[in-house]
């Protein structure tokens, strides 16, 4: 087992000890349980920071460029996101629901395993940082505001935590403006490349495709805001729909789909 | 004419509705997803469909624009109209009565020393005033600017298919791509060498060398590569494909002017939500009537907090 390896493998289990930790401050409502679930997602975080990095030294080079390296960033991002965001109380759910994700992409990042690709003259380029560093913050992003809006429906039907729901609607917003703000960069940054690479800065691309009905997806939840009607239920259920097609977009399309997107 | 100026205002409104946008996007969307799953992009979809939808979202978009550009000129105006309607949605309402205009004044600088935005109006109040203060006034441009870039990529992307032109040639080492003379583009190609990078660890990266040729004379030398395209005259030749065993060397010319437009979307789109997001413009509107016991303050603002002093009555 490489140092690579078993920085994943710690990262995965500090993630899934993070989302039962948090799950049962969410039980327990209590804040010393809670303080403890944010120092295990820390370690899993760090561990997990150590597996890219390994990752990239052995290597020598960014490990941006396949689907498993992109799923241990993304597991990275949004363990990150949720330390950063999701620090106010009652939020614990979420945090829960997030860890489990961020474990789930590590998991499938070690079922990916840590074969060697090696790098097409395409992905030779600096606007991949860019294109997949913002993507990252991006999907993350997504993925906190998913489990946020699974925990605002669940709330919903919980009469007892009503008096949370505006800052929790506030705090999906805010988070999904984030996750707006990157997607849109990774669309600009993709083209830029494209145009660059392939000489043409669309082209219909299956994988680009989906991210644009991803980004009009999360579109149609901004504009549905100024709707009284969009707001509550059917902007949760919408966010859910939008991290649907975030994971289609990174996992189904370029398997089920011929396209240039082929990494 | 009463009834061609209400169907007037009825299709601006429509066009300039948000329902519109968003079923438009929608659209864009289901097309895209049928358009996949129907083989290559854009598969059973009829191309006269997409373009369609891209004009309609183009004119609902420059409708929005036009709209949005006009709220933010208003915003940014200190006199707005006498209509006594604020120009925002408020998200804050206040109705207070006073004796004198000192006492007015006196409460304008407490709320402003409290919400943090100068509430004072540009000239002494005289009894009957109304006017509107904001701060950040960049803030407001953040959504017009992110529309009016959406608008230019769409623009360039509706364009393309007309004013450009793409063309793929195979050819071998010391063959004269002659592209000025078949093609009327603004320069020949003599490919004089095909090379192959050798980068370690990574895929081999091919390159083509070339001597570029007007009016059969060399004007200079390009090495073409993937990422690298050789950019000339407002035409750019991309490495494609090559077959290093053969000698033969893939290359796509294109010719797209509408690209500027494309890229200078890009940067409006990224400077807009850059602006719309960072910078979050405030607006109060204020006015001041005679009243039987003195003078009425109305004061309305466009945030939730923080909000004036609790002493008066909250509409």
């Amino acid at each position: 087992m490489t140092l690579y390896d078993i920085a994943f493998m710690t990262a995965l289990i500090f993630y899934l000890a993070a989302a039962v930790t948090f799950a049962c401050s969410t039980v327990w409502r209590s804040q010393h349980v809670r303080g403890a679930a944010f120092v295990v997602l820390g370690i899993g975080l760090g561990s997990n920071t150590l597996a890219v990095l390994a990752r990239g030294l052995i290597l020598e080079r960014w490990p941006l460029v396949n689907l498993g390296e992109f799923l241990a960033l993304f597991a990275w991002g949004l363990a990150l996101l949720t330390i950063l965001l999701l620090r106010r109380p009652g939020v614990s759910a979420a945090a829960a629901l997030a860890s489990s994700l961020a474990a789930g992409a590590v998991g499938a990042a070690v079922l990916q395993g840590a074969a060697h690709t090696a790098v097409s003259a395409a992905l030779q380029s600096l606007w991949l940082q860019l294109h997949v560093g913002t993507a990252v913050v991006a999907y993350g992003a997504f993925g906190l505001s998913f489990a946020l809006a699974v925990t605002y429906l669940v709330q919903r039907r919980c009469p007892m935590r009503h008096h949370g729901l505006p800052s929790l609607q506030n705090l999906i917003h805010n988070t999904v403006r984030l996750g707006f703000f990157f997607m849109t960069l990774v669309l600009i940054t993709g083209a830029v490349w494209a145009e660059q690479a392939w000489g043409s800065w669309w082209s219909w691309d299956p994988k680009e495709t989906w991210a644009l009905i991803t980004w009009l997806v999360y579109g149609v939840y901004l504009h549905g805001l100024r709707l009284p009607r969009w707001q509550g239920r059917p902007a949760a259920w919408l966010l859910i729909l939008g991290f649907c097609l975030t994971v289609f977009t990174l996992l189904g399309a370029g398997y089920l789909f011929p396209g240039l997107h082929q990494y | 004419m009463e009834s061609i100026r209400r169907c007037t205002v009825r299709v601006w409104s429509l066009l300039c509705s948000a329902k519109l946008g968003l079923a438009l996007i929608a659209l864009l969307a289901v097309a895209s997803a049928y358009g996949l799953l129907t083989g290559p992009w854009p598969g059973a979809l009829p191309q006269g469909l997409l373009t369609a939808l891209q004009v309609g979202l183009a004119l609902n978009l420059s409708c929005c624009l036009s709209r949005q550009l006009r709220a933010a000129t208003r915003s940014l105006s200190s006199h707005p109209s006498t209509e006594g309607r604020q120009p925002f949605a408020p998200r804050y309402g206040l109705s207070r009565s006073f004796h004198s205009l000192a006492e007015v004044d006196d409460f304008l600088t407490i709320c402003s020393r409290r919400i943090g935005l100068r509430l004072q109006p540009p000239r002494p109040i005289r009894g009957e005033d109304l006017w509107l203060v904001h701060d950040n006034p960049l803030g407001f441009f953040g959504l017009p600017l992110l529309h009016l870039g959406l608008l230019l990529i769409l623009i360039g992307l509706t364009l393309q298919p007309w004013l450009g032109s793409t063309r793929y040639f195979e050819t071998t080492e010391g063959a004269l791509l002659p592209l000025e003379e078949a093609y009327g583009y603004p320069f020949s190609l003599l490919v004089t060498n095909l090379d192959v990078l050798d980068r370690g660890n990574a895929a081999p990266e091919y390159l083509t060398h070339a001597v570029i040729l007007e009016h059969q004379r060399p004007v200079g030398q390009a090495d073409i590569r993937v990422n690298h395209p050789l950019q000339r005259d407002g035409v750019k030749v991309y490495q494609a494909t090559a077959m290093f065993e053969k000698k033969l060397t893939g290359l796509l010319v294109k010719e797209e002017p509408t690209l500027p437009l494309v890229y200078a979307g890009f940067i409006v789109t990224g400077v807009g939500l850059a602006l719309h997001y960072t910078v979050q413009p405030r607006r109060a509107w204020v006015a001041v009537n005679p009243s039987p016991d003195g003078y009425r303050l109305h004061l309305s603002l466009d945030f939730a907090s923080p909000t004036p002093p609790k002493d008066g009555t909250v509409s």
